[in-house]
């Protein structure tokens, strides 16, 4: 028998090596690193021409549940320490009352009629797409992104162009990624739309047959493999990222964006949106016996648009949500921690917010509602200034609109008019009284005029809500004085003398923004 | 090897000129030494042997039938769940956005028809031909409708979520492994037995091949639309 290779064998090999450089010619898939690398010309260290900005938002997280504003429990006593040393906002509402228009409105500076995101994983108008807040202010800052909320990371996608850092979705956590992740980087919308949110939903039955069992499974596997390792710490099971399989644990999220801080080129302006304390409830053990106190809060008529769900069980999600928030403020205050002994505070201007709040109360639970009450409308918005050490406490009402044009002052660029917010007061001058509103409009289609929508009018200390085109709503208005009735018990609407005049200003917007919908008959 | 060095210059271009190398010594290595094993004693039963695995793939005839099936479970399952998405599909999306969404619906149930008909073909490969092979169309149509049913349990009781600890889950999957193997055993002996139970296999996994012409064209259409828009 030969040993040695003859010619044919010879030229099998040669073949084999030849190919390799040509392939390296062919299209390739770059998963992993799609987005420009670090910008070494903004050197790290280098001398800071103007102060950094860093957004800290939490989702879900209602200001009323707060200890800066009142709350019977001492749910976050580390973020009312924060707020000691800034600017706090009381009467902050947001933009819709879940994540994807409310976000929208930050990223845009316009209202939910005006972008065209209403429901769960929406775009915004591809037309609005360069008038973001990364697009405005990328001469200015290093831009870097995180959120671990699927729906909000759609939108970060839409505007990757202007980021310098993108931190994708999976990052931090314990298990899992996503689909449109993993696979595809340059058709992630339809990619989410149609693998993650359809074929291998894990909220839904998936539309998958067989490989999302499959999926299913080896997510299982990879979960209790890492709660092997800190299983005892969550005995509710790990938080979880909603509509993904991804599981976390805050302490580690916050460590990462830590560390990731390090390698970001000063000046940069960093938006960090973090999933807790969103559904589900899950904190830390040390967390789990907290707020066993008897206290209940103030019982309210279950709403007609409501899923009436009992309130015990409402007061026991409460309870679990007030646990969460007290688990996420020990983080947070880890991360401002981290920020004063870095010195990054005082040379940053530092807002802490939310997207949305939540409900318990009139027989929901939660933001997947049409309702939009206070809990679910109010959100924290705290601002440190650089150099700023007393507490200002702002009672204007101001809405998530209002933080794009703020940022484009903070930077010294011109407010655009298209711009449907106005400078925050303590940070610009305080404007004349002004309607700022909120849209519910997960049931109308985006390509058509709002005819099935809740729109709250917020002016000075009224608020003015319309249920359009929900047979269920009474009477399609309600109406609340806030200030001598916080709590929205009485419906003012058929005596205030206030009401009509605010209905008549709802009415005229509603047509305005319908406008350019309708069809020319 | 060009396959391997394709997708792996795809995924990681660094990495397609290692794979590239260890692939070449492979080759090489196994060029040398299959003729070496093939003129061995011992190297001759393994090629026989391997030969005689190789001839256990059914013929197209048979295979047609089969994945014809399969297309049918799951692409119905696909559309009939597409049917509740599409509503919501048609508020936030765009006549072309819906039907790039439906591209991408359909390129992965192509792939999946493909996964579970690897799987089928495996079973096939390791089962002995008495209980497999012999009787292929009917006992790999008995093998499709058993992992659709599995699958439909699975879903609609959520069961995977609730495996407690990895020994659960390793039960589960014997348990899933074994439920095959006693219906292939059992389907064996009641197809030699009774000649009717296979003709009926036979018959539905025949009419299905119509579901082939239409769902082949239209997933490898939609694969193709999913691959441009993200290769170029």
């Amino acid at each position: 028998m030969k040993s040695s290779i003859n010619r044919r064998d010879f030229l099998k090999l040669a073949s084999g090596l030849m190919l390799t450089p040509m392939v390296s010619t062919l299209p390739k898939l770059d998963i992993g690193q799609s987005y420009p690398a670090l910008n070494t010309s903004m050197t790290i260290g280098s001398e800071l021409t103007s102060p950094n900005v860093i957004i800290i938002l939490f989702d879900a997280l209602s200001a009323l549940n707060m200890t800066t504003y009142g709350y019977p429990r001492n749910t976050s006593p580390n973020l009312a320490r924060f707020a000691e040393r800034g600017l706090v906002y009381h009467n902050h509402h947001s933009a819709g009352n879940f994540t994807t228009p409310s976000t929208a409105s930050f990223l845009t500076g316009v209202y939910p009629w005006t972008h065209r995101a209403f429901t769960y994983g929406n775009r915004i108008n591809e037309q609005l797409v360069p008038e973001n807040l990364f697009s405005l202010l990328k001469s200015v800052y290093y831009q870097v992104a995180y959120t671990q909320n699927l729906f909000a990371d759609t939108l970060l996608r839409q505007f990757s162009d202007s980021l310098d850092r993108y931190i994708p979705l999976s990052s931090f956590s314990l298990t899992g990624g996503t689909f449109y992740d993993k696979l595809t980087q340059k058709d992630s919308y339809y990619a989410m739309g149609s693998l993650d949110d359809f074929l291998f939903d894990q909220e839904e039955i998936s539309g998958s047959l067989f490989l999302s069992a499959l999926n299913d499974l080896i997510s299982t596997i990879t979960l209790r493999i890492a709660e092997s390792k800190y299983g005892d710490q969550y005995p509710l099971g790990f938080p979880k990222q909603p509509k993904t399989k991804l599981a976390f644990t805050i302490d580690q999220v916050i460590d990462g964006v830590i560390q990731s801080m390090a390698h970001w080129a000063s000046p940069f302006l960093a938006y960090l949106h973090f999933i807790p304390p969103h559904a589900p409830y899950r904190p830390h053990r040390d967390y789990q016996n907290m707020f066993d106190d008897g206290w209940e809060p103030v019982e309210k008529p279950v709403h007609p648009l409501s899923r009436g769900t009992l309130q015990a069980s409402l007061n026991r999600n409460r309870r679990e949500y007030d646990q969460y928030i007290a688990n996420l403020d020990v983080e947070v205050g880890r991360l401002f921690n981290h920020l004063e002994e870095s010195g990054l505070m005082e040379k940053s201007y530092v807002i802490f917010t939310s997207d949305h709040g939540e409900l318990f109360e009139r027989g929901m639970q939660g933001h997947s509602t049409r309702m939009v009450f206070e809990p679910i409308l109010r959100v924290p918005l705290f601002i440190s200034v650089p150099g700023q050490r007393l507490r200002q406490d702002i009672y204007t009402p101001t809405n998530t609109v209002d933080l794009l044009p703020t940022l484009l002052h903070i930077a010294g660029l011109p407010v655009p008019e298209w711009c449907e917010g106005t400078v925050l007061p303590g940070i610009g001058d305080v404007s004349a009284s002004r309607p700022t509103y909120t849209l519910e409009a997960k049931s109308n289609s985006t390509f058509e005029p709002l005819t099935k929508a809740s729109i709250a009018l917020i002016q000075d200390q009224y608020k003015l809500i319309r249920y359009l085109g929900y047979s269920g709503a009474p009477h399609g208005y309600e109406f609340y004085d806030l200030q001598n009735d916080p709590e929205e018990l009485i419906n003012l609407y058929r005596t205030h003398p206030a009401a009509k005049e605010l209905q008549a200003t709802l009415d005229q917007k509603i047509k305005q923004v319908n406008q350019p919908f309708i069809k020319a008959s | 090897m060009s396959a391997t060095l394709g997708i792996a210059a795809m995924i990681y271009p660094p990495f397609c000129f290692l794979v590239g190398a260890l692939t070449t010594i492979g080759c090489a290595a196994f060029v040398r030494t299959k003729k070496a094993i093939i003129l061995s004693p011992y190297g001759s039963n393994w090629y026989n042997e391997c030969m005689r695995v190789l001839s256990k793939i059914p013929t197209r005839q048979e295979l047609l039938p089969v994945f014809s099936l399969i297309l049918f479970f799951v692409y119905s399952w696909t559309i009939y769940r597409m049917l509740f998405q599409i509503p919501s599909w048609l508020y936030s999306h765009s006549k072309t956005g819906i039907f790039f969404l439906v591209a991408y619906v359909f390129a992965v149930a192509l792939i999946e028809s493909l996964f579970l008909f690897g799987f089928i073909l495996l079973v096939n490969l390791i089962l002995p031909r008495r209980l497999f092979r012999d009787q292929f169309i009917a006992q790999g149509s008995l093998m499709v409708i058993a992992c659709t049913i599995w699958a439909l349990i699975l879903k609609f009781q959520n069961a995977s979520s609730g495996l407690r600890n990895l020994l659960e889950v390793s039960a589960w999957i014997l348990v899933f492994i074994l439920s095959l193997l006693i219906i292939a055993v059992v389907s064996s002996f009641l197809m030699q037995r009774y000649q009717r139970v296979k003709s009926v296999l036979e018959a539905i996994a025949d009419r299905m091949i119509i579901f082939a012409w239409i769902y082949v064209p239209v997933g490898l259409v939609s694969l193709a639309i999913v691959l441009v828009r993200n290769l170029i």
